[in-house]
């Protein structure tokens, strides 16, 4: 309690109040002891005084106690009235008869019987003393003295109200001067309170603590001004590399637009330029055919027929190429987007485009995510369009998209029962150009999975794919998750797997 | 009746051959101009420098216009064309051989009047240039013999 007020006081209050305690009881035990010592000291000075008086009234009354001369006797105690201070004085004899006394009137006590005192004794606020008298060593009688110490008590007070006055006077010297010279203590430590109070207010670091003296204040002010440097130091070094590396993102990103746009000029002009040649020897061959074509044999007839098909194939390849590099550049667009339908769109106009065929088709209802609805598009007409294609040699396709809620994620999947790939090869997969079957098994040019990987990588997605040979293929992706690795993958397909059943699905039927 | 006259703008000789024999194949009775850039272009449509000789009635009814030409584009072309009082209604049709989309924005923005993909198989080139024969001089006819 007291040591909370305490903290409460500023540090001139504290130097102040420190001083005055200290200052107070060292004043109070000076008075103290100083009086008890003059008090002892002056005493004792009265009693020789008065033993000295009572020594010479023993001396003077031998003879007359002697002869029991006792008007000489009266005359020696009436002596003695001359002193203030003696309130009652008996002579005795030997037999302790009171030959002669005098008594103060104020005073009460009268001769006592018999003293019966050694020497002296102090005694409610009177000195009691008893001198004998005595000749050749024979004790002719005494000599009994009262005497008043009220001279002690007023001498003792005069002592301590002059004490008092100059411990009054001690304590405001020490009182003003402490106030004085504690400044140069608290000044520095309030100088360094506001300058560290100004730094935080206006976040300048260049300000500094003026040093004034040597002591640990001192050095407190060095250390402070030290770490305002250090501070210093290290603001200019964040600012310099936050602008060089503002410097180097803004370099890094004209490199990337100019990439970019070298990229872009680069893709017109091969969707421009390459397919012109490709148009000449496809249109002529046909021009050949049409307006030569009698004069063709069979033979001949086949190279062109090969030239055409090249032809259309590099126009194909041109495409999909264009295609690909397109799906990296746009910008993405993303709102929510319902899979479903699109998976339902694409199977539609897969359908539609192959009247023949007869699929079992599942699609899970309401599957909407957020993304790039033409780029999604593009997914779901890519991995259907796999589906679809490598499975059109089974007897009962069936294809299944859906969707396995776990915890964290939703990953979708895209099922078939067709001719499924080796999964040694599974890396190859979603590499441009890379094909897992023969164009004499299955057309096609391998990009359409490079093309979906890079729009689900896009996305913060990932893609993966397992299948058995002749059993099926499936084909997990997910959307706005980073940080998948194959290991992570693969946990994911087994339980990706086991999740198969129970998930409700919706029979579309067959198309 | 006169032959409709339709100006084709192409650089490459390989893809004017074949236009005019999709024109021809296409049935659409017609004589073609050919010129081979788009400054020449411009000259015919204006009849300047080499093209002062030529008049009113030598307009034509339709321009096939290449994008990609030699100095200045066809995009460029198709703008002058549009800001000409004289020839800002004629119809153009532009020609390209990409799908790139920004083409075909950028066509239709500076008053494309329909926008051909030429194709690698001729066949379906010949039946774009049939419907857009049908579409443009079939309709577009009725109008311009009722002036003359
Ligand atoms: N559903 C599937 N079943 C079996 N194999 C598949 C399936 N989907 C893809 N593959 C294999 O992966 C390869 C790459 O597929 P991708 O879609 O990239 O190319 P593609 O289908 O051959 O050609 P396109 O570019 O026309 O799509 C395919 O060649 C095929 O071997
Ligand atoms: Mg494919």
């Amino acid at each position: 309690m007291k040591s909370r007020l305490f903290r409460k006081f500023s540090l001139k209050g504290k130097i102040m109040l420190l001083v005055s305690i200290v200052t107070l009881t060292v004043l109070t035990l000076m008075t103290g002891l100083l009086i008890a010592y003059e008090s002892y000291t002056f005493r004792e000075g009265v009693r020789k005084n008065i033993t000295t008086t009572a020594k010479i009234v023993a001396e003077r009354s031998k003879s007359a106690v002697l002869f029991r001369d006792d008007s000489a006797l009266k005359d020696t105690v009436n002596a003695l009235r001359s002193n203030e201070s003696i309130l009652l004085a008996c002579i005795y004899d030997a037999d302790v008869n009171v030959l002669a006394f005098f008594n103060r009137e104020a005073h009460t006590n009268h001769c006592p019987r018999r003293p019966h005192l050694t020497t002296y004794k102090y005694q409610n606020g009177l000195l009691l003393l008893e001198e004998n008298i005595s000749l050749n060593d024979e004790l002719l009688g005494a000599v009994y003295l009262e005497v008043s110490l009220i001279d002690v008590s007023t001498h003792i007070q005069n002592y301590l109200l002059f004490t008092s006055i100059v411990g009054v006077i001690v304590f405001v010297i020490v009182y003003l001067l402490t106030s004085v010279l504690q400044n140069q203590i608290s000044a520095p430590l309030v100088q360094l309170k506001v300058v560290a109070k100004r730094i935080a207010k206006n976040r300048d670091y260049s300000l500094r603590a003026e040093q004034s003296s040597r002591d640990e204040i001192g050095e407190l002010v060095d250390a402070f001004n030290q770490m305002l440097q250090e501070i210093q130091n290290q603001n200019a070094m964040i600012v310099e590399n936050s602008e060089t590396l503002e410097a180097e993102i803004n370099e890094r990103t004209r490199e990337l637009k100019n990439t970019n746009a070298e990229l872009e000029a680069f893709s017109y002009s091969v969707s421009h330029d390459l397919r012109a040649p490709i148009r000449a020897i496809v249109g002529f061959t046909q021009a050949l055919v049409e307006d030569c074509g009698e004069q063709l044999d069979d033979i001949a007839l086949d190279h062109i027929s090969r030239v055409t098909t090249a032809g259309h194939k590099m126009d194909e390849l041109i495409t999909s190429l264009l295609h690909l590099s397109r799906v990296t550049r746009k910008a993405l667009n993303e709102q929510p987007v319902d899979l479903s339908a699109l998976a339902a769109e694409s199977l539609k106009s897969l359908a539609d485009a192959n009247p023949d065929r007869k699929a079992q088709i599942t699609i899970q209802h309401g599957m909407t995510d957020i993304g790039d609805i033409k780029l999604l598009r593009v997914v779901m007409d890519n991995l259907l369009g796999n589906a679809w294609k490598y499975t059109q040699k089974e007897k009962q396709p069936v294809i299944e998209f859906g969707r396995i809620q776990e915890t964290t994620t939703t990953v979708y999947f895209v099922r078939d029962n067709g001719a499924g790939f080796d999964m040694n090869y599974k890396d190859r997969l979603f590499t441009a150009f890379q094909r897992l079957h023969t164009d004499d098994e299955f057309e096609g040019t391998g990009i359409g999975l490079a093309t979906v990987a890079r729009i689900i990588h896009r996305h913060h997605g990932d893609i993966w794919a397992t299948s058995t040979t002749g059993e099926g293929s499936t084909f997990f992706f997910t959307l706005h998750q980073q940080g998948h690795n194959a290991n992570q993958n693969n946990a994911k397909t087994t339980s990706a797997q086991t999740a198969f059943t129970p998930s409700p699905r919706l029979q579309d039927g067959a198309s | 009746m006169p032959p409709l006259k339709i100006l084709l703008v192409e650089d490459n000789p390989d893809d004017e051959a074949l236009a005019l024999r999709a024109l021809k194949k296409s049935e659409i009775v017609s004589s073609v101009d050919v010129v081979r850039d788009g400054q020449e272009a411009l000259d015919y449509m204006f009849h300047k420098g080499a093209y002062q000789s030529l008049n009113q009635t030598d307009t034509p009814c339709v321009v096939l216009l290449d994008i990609q030409l030699p100095k200045m584009n066809g995009i460029d072309v198709l703008r002058n064309i549009r800001n000409n009082e004289k020839t800002a209604l004629i119809p153009v049709v532009l020609l390209t051989s990409s799908d790139e989309e920004r083409d075909m924005l950028d066509g239709y923005k500076a008053g494309a009047n329909s926008y051909i993909n030429k194709p690698v198989d001729f066949n379906a080139f010949v039946e774009q240039i049939k419907m857009l024969g049908n579409y443009w001089l079939g309709v577009n006819k009725t109008p311009h013999i009722h002036h003359a």
